[in-house]
């Protein structure tokens, strides 16, 4: 590590003191999907769009390594545990509580923190592909509080009468139309509704404390600045 | 030799004649091509296009002509008398284009944009390529250069925007020179997995010519503004 970067950015030391959670999920190819881990080290591997990602995010390859999940089909890696997606799961973190529902498995980053964080009562993470749930599940962080069902929450049949206090949207929305379908979908069953992706706006922002690695609130409440 | 008036200037800021007697190059004016067309000082083309490279219509097309599959933004004269409104948007994504001074201001349809683009998943860019002429620039020796930069904004939905390319290194980057690509770097607007911009959403991006010889350097940019409404 600790060589430049081809890009040529200039990182800042900066960036290696941003909050995120990390996994550790072995390399490993299922199917269509494949786990892979990213550093500066094997950059001639990354695909073309991770080498923009941590070009426009400033995430910090050559002084971390990162996990990855990919799609053959899909240009678009699925998740990484990186500084960005931590920033991208903001709402989550400020209203997890009790029984909590999440679409979509991806690396099991959020388990990183749900199994930690207080009050959490119940996780039930739905996910469609097999290949991923092969690839991660063995290696996530969990405990029988955790329960994994394999299915699309896209047209997963709720069980009635079902209620969540935090509902977490994670798998991938295509757009607007879907998002109100889920929307009409999950939010009869939770008071407390949130999407991946969603910056602005927030009640409030945290941070991981290092010594506790506990979240804690952040001050000031500074989105992306490096965007 | 002269390096400032009554003192020192800051670093690499020179003034009157270097070191050797070379004269650092004239100022720097932006037009959208080497006629100097539209005459308005700092302002170059935009051209908006969705990805031609994945081989699937997405997009839209000019509400003028029907044709085309375009990205956001279309602005290839850069002209003030182009501004959104009065005239009809270049794409239906477009609420408004304003072209001022050294600018070009675009508000984007979210939901359009959404509809006609984001949806198509799996990361399909929307991209935009710039187009200019870098005017003066006049004196020995001198070398061009240009640079694409993305100087702020905010993105939701796991979107990103970077800049890729090769920037040219000749003053003339106008479309009708050198192609759609223009100067060479352009944006590259890739949706995330939750979904792509909202309301409120924006980016912005400055587009910079540099003259340099022995005597220095001198520049001229041209900014780009897009808020997502």
């Amino acid at each position: 590590m600790g060589a430049a970067v081809e890009s040529g950015m200039n990182w800042s030391e900066l960036y290696d003191k941003r909050s995120t959670w990390t996994v550790d999920i072995p390399v490993g190819t299922v199917g269509t999907h494949s786990i892979v881990h990213y550093n500066i080290e094997n950059y001639d591997s990354w695909t073309p769009y991770w080498k923009s990602y941590h070009q426009a995010r400033k995430e910090a390859p050559h002084l971390r390594n990162y996990t990855v999940l990919l799609r053959e089909d899909q240009k678009l890696s699925v998740m990484q545990d990186s500084f960005t997606e931590f920033e991208e799961h903001q709402w989550l973190w400020g209203h997890a509580t009790g029984d909590v529902l999440i679409t979509g498995l991806g690396l099991g980053f959020v388990n990183e923190w749900l199994i930690k964080a207080p009050g959490i009562t119940s996780v039930t993470i739905i996910e469609k592909h097999q290949d991923v749930i092969d690839l991660v599940w063995d290696h996530c962080a969990k405990d029988e509080r955790f329960t994994l069902i394999h299915d699309d929450a896209d047209t997963w049949d709720i069980p009635d009468g079902s209620n969540w206090d935090c509902i977490w949207i994670d798998h991938e929305i295509s757009g607007h139309i879907h998002k109100e379908e889920l929307k009409d979908k999950y939010g009869s069953h939770t008071s407390n509704l949130g999407y991946y992706g969603t910056l602005r706006d927030l009640e409030n922002y945290y941070e991981i404390n290092e010594e506790s690695g506990m979240l804690e609130l952040r001050d000031p409440n500074i989105l992306l600045p490096w965007m | 030799m002269t390096y400032g008036i009554g003192g020192t200037c800051a670093p690499g800021v020179l003034m009157g004649t270097a070191a050797g007697g070379v004269t650092p190059p004239t100022a720097v004016t932006l037009y959208y091509d080497s006629t100097l067309y539209h005459r308005t000082t700092d302002r170059i083309g935009i051209y908006g296009n969705a990805d031609p490279n994945w081989g699937i219509t997405h997009g839209v097309t000019d509400v003028v002509t029907g044709t085309g599959v375009y990205g956001m933004a279309l602005n290839a004269g850069a002209e003030t008398a182009g501004n959104v409104p009065p005239n009809p948007p270049w794409s239906t994504f477009q609420f408004s284009m304003t072209n001022t001074g050294n600018a070009t201001i675009m508000e984007i349809d979210s939901l359009d944009y959404d509809l006609n683009l984001v949806s198509y998943g799996g990361g399909y860019s929307d991209f935009f390529n710039y187009g200019g002429y870098a005017d003066g620039g006049v004196g020995v020796g001198v070398t061009w250069t240009w640079d694409v930069t993305i100087t702020g904004g905010t993105l939701t939905g796991g979107t990103i925007a970077t800049v890729t390319g090769t920037p040219i290194t000749a003053q003339d980057g106008a479309f009708t020179t050198t192609g759609w690509t223009g100067v060479g770097e352009y944006v590259d607007i890739q949706p995330g997995r939750g979904g792509g911009p909202v309301p409120g959403d924006n980016l912005q991006i400055v587009v910079t010519a540099t003259a340099t010889n022995a005597g220095g350097s001198t520049s001229a940019s041209f900014n780009h503004d897009i808020n997502w409404i």
